[in-house]
């Protein structure tokens, strides 16, 4: 019965550890998430989506 | 003396009855311990253990690049029994002490006044938290006695608008409300597992060691064909638009036309109960949209030239009736034209070239009325009306895109056939199921429902819509560096009643680029009120949501094949030296450039520049300089248009307009617009020279005379 008790509690533990890890990495991607940072990078930084003649494609010469 | 009698009968029923009974017991126990062991086995082991269904996780939902849009996570919910919290027991501690703990504890975890009061009365003996809660962030209250938490699966839906519209929702207890969860429940839903238990001598339930679990398993992953990054670039496009138009609403729709895959479908509405996906629910009259298919259907029968010349009435017309109008007036105009200026009296006059047959069976060709086929619960198929209930003004209407509703699924769909060469696609939103092991089960594959132009018609249509873009009606959709192709549209909104008065539907479907499309875009605005217009209200959508993706590392662009795109008005492409016994190529030019890539770039940028307009050979090899590598730039091949760049037009008849007005007409009509004499006249415009509905190339001088 104490073995028992013990896997249940661990095994809890184990569920509520890997809950809180699949927040966690929800919580990056929306933070790393275009919808974001464009936000922060044009409010706090200014910034802006540059036109597309501002934008230079280059072609990696073949070897 | 009489002897008693012995009651031997009497003794010898005993005694059989004694031995009878026993027998009973013998055999009951045989029968208990021997025959029925298992049975008894079982109940004995049902008293002492338990099981308790394990819910399933619903399957993931990723985007085309992996991404996770939709997930099911375990959540706790937590009931309280007050009554057991204020307990003071020897081995839990004071109850006050153990209450305030847990009002403070749910007070900081924003719980309402009003339900920490029913946790505080404790004559009640549960009270239920709403909400779910990560396990780890509750541990400080589910560790109190009195305080139970039950595990809970919650479905997080994905943080886009326009995704969620798609998506849909699954309830608490993991069915399917709408959406693509509700279409294909089958595949996310995954098979509920059972955890067994084992009570101990005080009757508490714990997960038994001994007896192995039935483990869920998780529903199939779901890989949509969504690019996440240009979901967020059309969202956001979307959201300026309709703010800045005073739209009610809008959808765009991405897709690429060469696999029929959807990129990106947002919806935004004002009427915030609107949940679904409009895009694909709410079909709407496309106007001059539909303009486009007809003139390919016309070039397929041999039944128009592109630069054949019909009469437009100098923009006023009326046919049974009925007046037409056209915004940008033209005596005549050729069927380039009648597209490039959404000539609603020319494309009228061509597609009476049709029979009303011919005419259905081109729109029922395009899959018009029909739903597309994509795996949501309540797509709209729309609405083409069979000939037989025609009217007579029902052929005109088609034509300019009236009497017909589509999705804008369905117009973007029938675009993908003009921008892949004139096959009608079936667009997919799903591009993989694996199942959990990661296995695939399904792979969309390209899907060719019909072929519903030729290949040549294809190319001349879209290159219609380029000289819409360059110089039509789209020109705010316009790129600097790659040409765009596209038609605008401004339809009237119908009502219950007829079409409801200063209510219309902006619409613009552009493919990108013009050559080669990688993506054809759907911007619809509806009710849109500062401008009505689809060429200035959408148009620009399309442009800022093609810069962002040009700019966007992931928006689904082949970079690699743009970069090496013929349309390209940036001329230069680097290729290393070529081989100095090669022939002579007239299109490279050699430079000498540091090794430094980017300062190269700049290099050939300025080289091919100045290279471009005379293309003459070269010489192929050039000594290297001490640290720089010789590069050269092949200059883009010469654009394959099938259209003459130089058309014939008509001098519009700008007499009585605005001098500046006049000068705008004449430049948007493709000529060059020169003042006569000095600056003295009036404001107003009195004739041209040569006469409006002269027959000119485009960059002819037209020479404009003031009025007295």
């Amino acid at each position: 019965m104490a073995r028992a008790r013990d896997e249940s509690r661990l095994e809890q533990r184990r569920a509520a550890l890997l809950a809180e890890r699949a927040k966690l990495e929800g919580d990056i991607r929306d933070a790393s998430s275009r919808a974001s940072l464009a936000r922060v990078a044009e409010e706090r930084l200014h910034m802006q989506i540059p036109n597309d003649s501002q934008v230079i494609l280059l072609t990696r010469p073949p070897r | 003396m009489i002897e008693p009698r012995i009651p031997w009968k009497r003794a010898g029923l005993v005694q059989a009855g004694f031995l009878i009974f026993a027998l009973a017991l013998v055999g009951r126990a045989v029968k208990v311990q021997l025959l029925d062991r298992d049975l008894w086995r079982q109940k004995a082991r049902a008293q002492q253990m338990a099981s308790k269904p394990l819910p399933a996780p619903r399957g993931t939902i990723l985007d085309a690049n992996g991404i996770v849009l939709v997930e099911s996570r375990q959540l706790v919910k937590i009931t309280i029994a007050p009554n057991q919290v204020v307990a003071t027991l020897r081995r839990k501690g004071d109850g006050i002490e153990r209450m305030a703990t847990l009002t403070r504890a749910l007070a900081l975890a924003g719980v309402s006044k009003e339900l920490i009061a029913k946790v505080r009365d404790t004559s009640r003996k549960w009270v239920e938290i709403p909400g779910r809660y990560l396990a780890t962030d509750v541990s400080n209250i589910t560790s109190l006695y009195g305080v139970n938490s039950t595990p809970a699966l919650e479905r997080v839906p994905p943080a886009n608008a326009g995704l969620r519209r798609l998506v849909g929702r699954a309830d608490d207890a993991g069915g399917p409300v709408d959406g693509l969860e509700k279409s294909l429940d089958q595949i996310l839903r995954g098979e509920g597992g059972r955890e067994s238990l084992v009570r101990d001598a005080r009757g508490r339930r714990m997960r038994s060691p001994a007896v192995p679990d039935a483990a869920p398993t998780p529903g199939n992953t779901v890989v949509l064909s969504i690019n996440q990054g240009l979901q967020d670039i059309a969202e956001r496009a979307l959201g300026e638009a309709v703010a800045t138009m005073r739209a009610t609403g809008g959808d765009i729709v991405m897709l690429d036309p060469t696999t029929g895959e959807v990129r990106a479908m947002v919806s935004h509405r004002a009427d915030k109960r609107s949940t679904v996906a409009t895009a694909l629910s709410e079909p709407y009259e496309p106007g001059s949209t539909l303009k486009p298919f007809a003139a390919a259907r016309l070039l397929d029968l041999g039944r128009a030239r592109s630069d054949e010349i019909i009469n437009t009435h100098g923009g006023k017309w009326e046919l049974n009736g009925r007046k037409i109008e056209d915004d940008h007036p033209l005596r005549e105009a050729s069927l380039f034209d009648v597209i490039k200026f959404s000539s609603n009296i020319g494309i009228i006059q061509f597609a009476g070239r049709f029979s009303r047959d011919e005419q259905f069976e081109l729109y029922r060709d395009l899959g018009f009325g029909t739903p597309t086929g994509i795996p949501y619960p309540v797509e709209s198929q729309g609405r083409l009306p069979v000939p037989p209930t025609w009217t007579a003004l029902t052929p005109a209407s088609l034509a300019m895109g009236y009497e017909v509703s589509v999705t804008p699924m369905q117009l973007a769909t029938a675009y993908a056939a003009i921008a892949n060469g004139g096959e009608l696609l079936e667009p997919a939103i799903v591009k993989e199921i694996r199942t959990p092991s990661g296995e695939v089960t399904y792979r969309h594959t390209r899907r060719v429902v019909r072929r519903v132009m030729t290949e040549a018609s294809a190319r001349a249509v879209r290159g219609m819509l380029r000289g819409v873009v360059e110089a039509g009606t789209a020109v705010g959709s316009n790129l600097s560096t790659f040409d765009v192709a596209g038609k605008t549209g401004t339809s009237k909104v119908a009502g219950p009643h007829g079409y409801i008065a200063g209510r219309y539907t902006a619409s613009f479907v552009g493919m990108f680029p013009a050559d080669n499309p990688q993506l054809v875009i759907l911007v619809k605005l509806d009710s849109p009120t500062k401008s009505i217009y689809g060429g200035r209200a959408a148009a620009p959508v399309s442009k800022v949501v093609l810069q962002a993706a040009l700019a966007a590392r992931d928006a689904a662009l082949d970079r690699r094949t743009l970069a090496e795109e013929p349309s390209r008005k940036r001329e230069p492409v680097l290729t290393p030296v070529v081989m100095a016994d090669a022939k002579p190529d007239p299109r490279v030019a050699t430079i000498v450039a540091p090794t430094v890539v980017e300062t190269v770039v700049e290099t050939v940028v300025e080289t091919a520049a100045v290279a471009a307009p005379a293309p003459a050979p070269a010489p192929r090899s050039e000594p290297s300089r001490p640290g720089s590598v010789a590069w050269v730039a092949r200059l883009d091949e010469p654009r394959e248009t099938s259209e003459p760049v130089v058309a014939m037009r008509t001098v519009p008849d700008v007499a009585g307009m605005p001098v500046r007005r006049a000068v705008y007409e004449l430049h948007r009509a493709g000529f060059r617009a020169a003042l006569a004499g000095t600056t003295s006249g009036g404001d107003k415009a009195a004739r041209t020279s040569p006469a409006a509905g002269t027959a000119l190339t485009t960059g002819s001088r037209v020479t404009l005379e003031r009025a007295p």
